[in-house]
């Protein structure tokens, strides 16, 4: 008889790759930008469920700022995630939802090593097509902060209209600009990026699929 | 000395189905030696992927390792302690470390020599060949184990119990880990010396590929119903490698993880 056969697997919990939306829903993204960002979001849906492990181990969180600050959806791994549609208004609260993202990070961090289980650097991804109107130096200090000690990587995508040099001031990598209301080849990007983060193995730097097709620098 | 009984070995190691999709090689590797005196010599290693000569450097690893620990065992009967055995490995840990720092040049000169068209145009440096290592002796008095970055290494006794001896070690995430590459490697190397129990039946070291199937994450413990069946196989005189890297290349385990694995086991027969 072979005794491989017999060989059974530990039943381990998923590892889990956290990415946080944080979404500008301010006034001035009403019409077609907050329509494009809603068509984005179903295409980030469609296209992480094309990849069986990622569905199980990425999770999204979505943060809205326009309006106030608001929690748009818990963390849910991508199987669990269901798009919502965007309604713009308000003023833009950038440096507040900014740091409500790295604070709501940390606590799932925490519940991950509660739980013994594994995770990769959480993602913050930031868009927006304008400039802060709360006080946003605190937020940038936090990123910088972060960055450095590496508990996140923050990315911010700026859409017409966006203040760059105050979003190169927040995010320590350099923002994007997307190339007109391009959120359908972005969001395509983010899902697989993040199928590529999700199956990192060990000592392996993940490169990024390029950006062509949405972003300039 | 005591006559030490003989053992079975036998290993593999595979390349995962995410390097096959890229393109790449195998970058784990293991060998084994049974020393003059008896004893055993057991040593894997697993390339980092994100090195660029990651196989290279996993080879030289352990064969440097390998070298330095037959020299150690030269001289066995002096390690009377848990201690001097601590020592014994660091100063094998340095020699091979030693060798590894050899490599950029050795490489480059190789790649003048042959006039390559390497499409590697930089310099490489030591970080091009970072890896994990592990490495096992088995004495007729010690079983002494070292690690530097993930994988593990197991014990079996008699009353099929399994034990971990040394662990993997992950940084905050999951695709994190020390190589003996890295300037503080000796800080990070784990190293344990026990004096062999009677009832001490096998020995198995893996890399990283296969700790999510070998190792209970949440306690750390090894997994009993995935070791003891592989001990059982390499207890049997018939059994093969190539029973081995099938198993490990098996629908089964590739569901499981895309990174190459490796398992090194040795039984007392």
């Amino acid at each position: 008889m072979n005794y491989l056969d017999d060989v059974e697997f530990v039943t381990n919990p998923d590892p889990r790759c956290p990415c946080i939306l944080l979404l500008d829903t301010s006034g001035s993204m009403n019409g077609r930008p907050i329509d494009a960002l809603n068509h984005g979001l179903r295409a980030f849906q469609v296209d992480l469920a094309q990849d069986a492990l990622a569905q199980r181990r990425v999770e999204i969180a979505i943060v809205t700022f326009g309006n106030g600050v608001q929690m748009r959806q818990e963390f849910v791994t991508a199987d669990q995630f269901q798009t919502p549609t965007l309604i713009a208004s308000g003023d833009t609260p950038m440096g507040q939802a900014i740091e409500l993202a790295i604070t709501m990070l940390r606590n799932r961090k925490d519940q991950y090593k509660a739980n013994g289980i594994a995770y990769y650097r959480p993602w913050i991804f930031m868009i927006t097509d304008g400039a802060p109107t709360d006080q946003w130096q605190s937020a940038a200090q936090s990123v910088h902060m972060e960055e450095a000690a590496g508990s996140l990587a923050f990315f911010a995508i700026g859409v017409q209209g966006a203040n760059m040099q105050i979003l190169s001031q927040i995010a320590v990598r350099p923002p994007m600009m997307l190339q007109g209301l391009q959120f359908v080849n972005l969001f395509i990007w983010l899902s697989r990026s993040q199928q590529r983060v999700s199956s990192g193995n060990v000592g392996e730097q993940i490169a990024l699929p390029p950006i062509t097709g949405w972003a300039s620098l | 000395m005591d006559s030490i009984p003989p053992w079975h070995i036998i290993g593999a190691s595979v390349t995962g189905t995410s390097h096959i999709k890229q393109g790449n090689g195998c970058d784990d590797t293991h060998t084994y030696q049974q020393h003059s005196n008896g004893s055993l010599m057991l040593a894997v290693a697993d390339g980092a992927g994100s090195a660029r000569h990651a196989s290279v450097g996993a080879r030289t690893a352990v064969n440097a390792a390998m070298k330095a620990l037959e020299q150690v065992l030269d001289q066995q009967d002096e390690l009377t302690s848990a201690d001097k055995w601590e020592c014994a490995i660091k100063l094998v840990l340095q020699v091979m470390r030693a060798e590894m720092e050899e490599l950029p040049s050795t490489l480059q000169e190789t790649h003048i020599q042959g006039e390559q068209s390497s499409n590697d145009k930089e310099a490489p440096s030591l970080n091009d060949f970072a890896t994990t290592l592990l490495i096992a002796i088995v004495t007729s008095v010690w079983i002494v184990a070292a690690q530097i970055g993930d994988g593990a290494i197991v014990v079996q006794y008699d009353n099929q119990i399994v034990d971990v001896l040394t662990q993997p070690y992950h940084g905050e995430y999951l695709n994190q880990t020390n190589f003996v590459t890295d300037p503080e490697y000796l800080q990070y190397a784990q190293i344990t010396a026990i004096q062999r129990l009677p009832t001490v039946k096998g020995i198995a070291l893996l890399t990283d590929g296969l700790e999510n199937l070998a190792l209970d994450f949440a306690t750390k413990a090894a997994y009993p119903p995935f070791f003891l069946p592989l001990f059982r196989f390499a207890a049997r005189a018939e059994s093969t490698q190539e029973e081995l890297e099938a198993f490990l290349s098996s629908e089964r385990v590739c569901k499981q993880t895309d990174d190459d694995k490796t398992i090194l086991l040795a039984v007392r027969t």
